[in-house]
């Protein structure tokens, strides 16, 4: 996974809420202030400390948000997205993905 | 493979089968494969106390017969709410009720299998004879992934079986795997799965000793979701597809019930012209056959409602309309699943009731049960197109629109919104506790097996003849017995049948009774006959325009509305003015739109929450919420009519 330096300009994504469609982010953290059985329930769908997790896309009114994360496709609303701590990422490359 | 020494294992004991569990995640193909093994022997049950159902059936293998208990898919066995106590209690023995099982069967999807390991190696760390089944290993090879089976077999420490489930490839294999469960063995050294860290090694050395290469993500499915979740075309594509829903179910289902329809009205009039006259050839004619009747009549609606449903799930396309509609579903505190249920309540609650199964959480279950029967049911439409017929002329428009049509869309509407502010009143107040937080994997998307749907669908129809059938056809003969009883033989001798069958029914049982909670609802302005109706109308709504029929002496009992309307009060304050007002119509159609008037529905609310407290509470919220909006109606147009 490539690492960016991200400009000064643009603000990096700190919580998996906040990143795009097509951007690839790995897992920093689960936030220690949630409720330890929705963090466990997090973990066994996939979103675990050093996963990687694509965003594919967003609903039509921001939530739910739907992510790739360990193979399978898997749908967050913005409240958990937001609890979920993200380190490296990149953006969209410049070619499209699919 | 197996490092056991002799008698471990040993399971079989007289008069018992050993009994298989399947553990795996949602969406593996699990319930296909338990489908496949078991066949018709299955049943599915509650687990005492919580809504959590188990399946369970009988596998028949070259060494004898094993039980197999499908267990609900589950990602994790750590339990997150109750329900998953249940489940883990069961696993671990510590459930009263049930045994532990012999053995463990871990169903895992051979494209997600990165994720699966680590519901895998807390299977293994029960110390229990443990096997494993890999399912859509064809689809894992078409998107270029593989794996060594034997390579993960060794990995494991248990054996692994390939199969394509929904295909029944691989079928024989897992069945001769299960006559050698009594070879299973116990893993040794129970994997890490306590340490993420040490977790996450321990599954990439199980990947790497497999030789595993991850599938690329499916491009059909891709290029489909472009389309599908798209904030435009894919809400086009959801409300036509929902379009489609309504209009098979209503269009087509309709003549098919017609059909039924005449087909039982037939055999009553053959079984009034060999019975003759008297109360066998009424039993038989009006209870008995009118009642299967009334129950076969849902036939063609729950048929095309499953039909489509369980297509529309297989595919994969569920998950993608809870995805769109998740938001709005949130704001009355369900989730975008709960939209399933409340879409199929429009045709009937049963239906719609059971379709919550899908739902994980057990608090917005209960919410989404508690609230989809207040969704505009096929039930209620007889009774509005009377009472709509009555309140407003034919011919009335509302600019293109026939004001009839918008009578009854208005009803719909009514429900719809009752239902959302309900569910989010229960989710604030009595489900207060126990919130899983929200999540929807979309699996890809896959053709159906016209096996595996049309199990989907006969497995909830078989359970609503069965169960629901029974209720229906008791009511109804016990409703028969209380209109028609005690018999005036004496006094209507000389009364032509209409009449003769109102004045049986003014003095029967349950004419007593509607003259006994008159008062009750004298404020809504409903007389002692019209309460009547409401009484029977308590098996099934729609056998209010039936009753009314009979008690206004019409000559069409089917099309009463001619004699309603000359109906007026006998006693009272307004004696001698009519009884169908727009007050009195308006909140009929009210308390139609909210009170509970269905057996069926407490039924299948009692079987589906596995207690009698929700279909009480449901009973009871119902009433009060009836009979308040029914006063309001009648007040405001009264004031407005006035």
């Amino acid at each position: 996974m490539k690492r960016s330096k991200q400009g000064a300009a643009t603000p990096s994504p700190v919580t998996l809420c906040d990143v795009k469609p097509g951007e690839i982010a790995c897992i920093a953290l689960v936030e220690d202030a949630l409720d330890p059985v929705v963090r466990r329930r997090l973990g066994a769908l996939g979103f675990r400390e050093g996963e990687q997790v694509t965003c594919l896309r967003r609903a039509p009114m921001g939530s739910p948000i739907l992510f790739r994360v360990c193979g399978a496709e898997v749908c967050l609303r913005k409240e958990q997205a937001r609890s979920v701590r993200i380190g490296e990422w990149s953006p969209a490359p410049v070619a499209s993905v699919s | 493979m197996s490092c056991h020494g002799p008698g471990e294992g040993d399971v079989a004991t007289l008069g018992r089968t050993t009994e298989v569990a399947l553990l795996g995640s949602p969406n593996t193909g699990k319930s296909s494969l338990f489908n496949r093994l078991t066949g018709l022997s299955a049943a599915t049950g509650n687990y005492p106390g919580v809504t959590v159902t188990r399946s369970r059936g009988t596998a028949r293998t070259s060494s004898g017969s094993v039980t197999v208990t499908d267990l609900p898919g589950t990602y994790s066995l750590e339990p997150a709410s109750p329900d998953e106590d249940v489940v883990l209690d069961h696993l671990t023995g510590r459930q009263e009720s049930e045994t532990a099982p012999d053995a463990l069967l871990v169903v895992m999807d051979s494209t997600t299998l990165y994720r699966s390991l680590a519901l895998c190696a807390e299977a293994l760390a029960l110390g229990r004879p443990t096997a494993v089944v890999l399912t859509m290993v064809d689809e894992l090879r078409a998107r270029g992934g593989d794996l060594d089976v034997t390579g993960l077999s060794r990995a494991l420490g248990v054996p692994v079986v390939e199969t394509v489930a929904h295909r029944g490839r691989g079928l024989e294999d897992v069945r001769e795997l299960l006559g050698e469960v009594a070879s299973w063995p116990v893993a040794l050294i129970a994997p890490p799965h306590d340490d993420a860290a040490q977790l996450s090694g321990w599954i990439r050395s199980v990947l790497d000793s497999a030789r595993y290469r991850s599938p690329r993500s499916s491009v059909a499915t891709s290029r489909i979701d472009a389309v599908l979740l798209h904030p435009v075309w894919g809400a086009l594509v959801f409300l036509a597809v929902m379009f489609c829903f309504f209009q098979v179910i209503f269009t087509v289902a309709a003549p098919i019930q017609d059909a039924i329809q005449a087909v039982f009205d037939h055999w009553g009039e053959v079984a009034a012209n060999t019975l003759g006259s008297g109360f066998l050839a009424d039993f038989v004619g009006t209870a008995l056959i009118g009642g299967v009747g009334g129950v076969l009549v849902f036939l063609p609606q729950i048929l095309l409602l499953y039909l489509m449903i369980s297509v529309l799930e297989s595919v994969g396309y569920m998950s993608r309309a809870a995805f769109l509609m998740d938001r709005i579903m949130a704001r009355s505190g369900l989730d975008g699943r709960a939209f399933v249920a409340m879409l199929s309540s429009t045709a009937c609650a049963v239906p719609g009731i059971m379709a919550t199964r899908t739902m994980p959480s057990s608090r917005d279950r209960i919410a989404t049960i508690m609230s989809a029967p207040l969704m505009t049911c096929s039930a209620r439409l007889p009774v509005y197109l009377l009472l709509i017929s009555l309140l407003v002329p034919a011919e009335a428009r509302l600019g293109p629109f026939s004001m009839q049509g918008a009578a009854l869309f208005g009803m719909y509407l009514l429900g719809g919104l009752a239902s959302l502010v309900v569910a989010r009143v229960f989710k604030a107040t009595l489900l207060r506790h126990g919130a899983l937080p929200f999540y929807l994997e979309m699996p890809p998307y896959r053709l159906p097996t016209p096996r595996g749907i049309l199990r989907a669908v006969w497995t909830p129809v078989w359970m609503f003849l069965r169960k629901v059938g029974t209720i229906i056809l008791v009511v109804t003969a016990v409703l028969w017995v209380l209109i028609n009883f005690p018999a005036r033989e004496a006094e209507t001798a000389h009364m032509d049948e209409a009449q003769a069958q109102s004045y049986v029914m003014e003095n029967s049982f349950a004419g007593a009774a509607g003259k006994a909670v008159e008062p009750v609802f004298e404020p809504l302005g409903f007389d002692w006959r019209v309460d009547i109706g409401l009484i029977a109308s308590f098996a099934a709504r729609e056998v209010f325009v039936s009753t009314m029929g009979q008690v206004a002496a019409a000559e069409d009992p089917e099309d009463p509305g001619a004699a309603l309307q000359q109906l007026t009060y006998t006693h009272g304050p307004h004696q001698g003015e009519p009884v169908f007002t727009p007050p009195t119509i308006v909140a009929l159609m009210i308390f139609f739109a909210f009170a509970m008037q269905c057996v069926s529905t407490l039924a299948t609310m009692r079987r589906e929450t596995n207690s009698w407290k929700w279909p009480a509470i449901a009973v009871a919220y119902m009433f009060v919420l009836a009979y308040g909006a029914a006063w309001i109606g009648h007040e405001i147009t009264a004031a407005v009519t006035r």
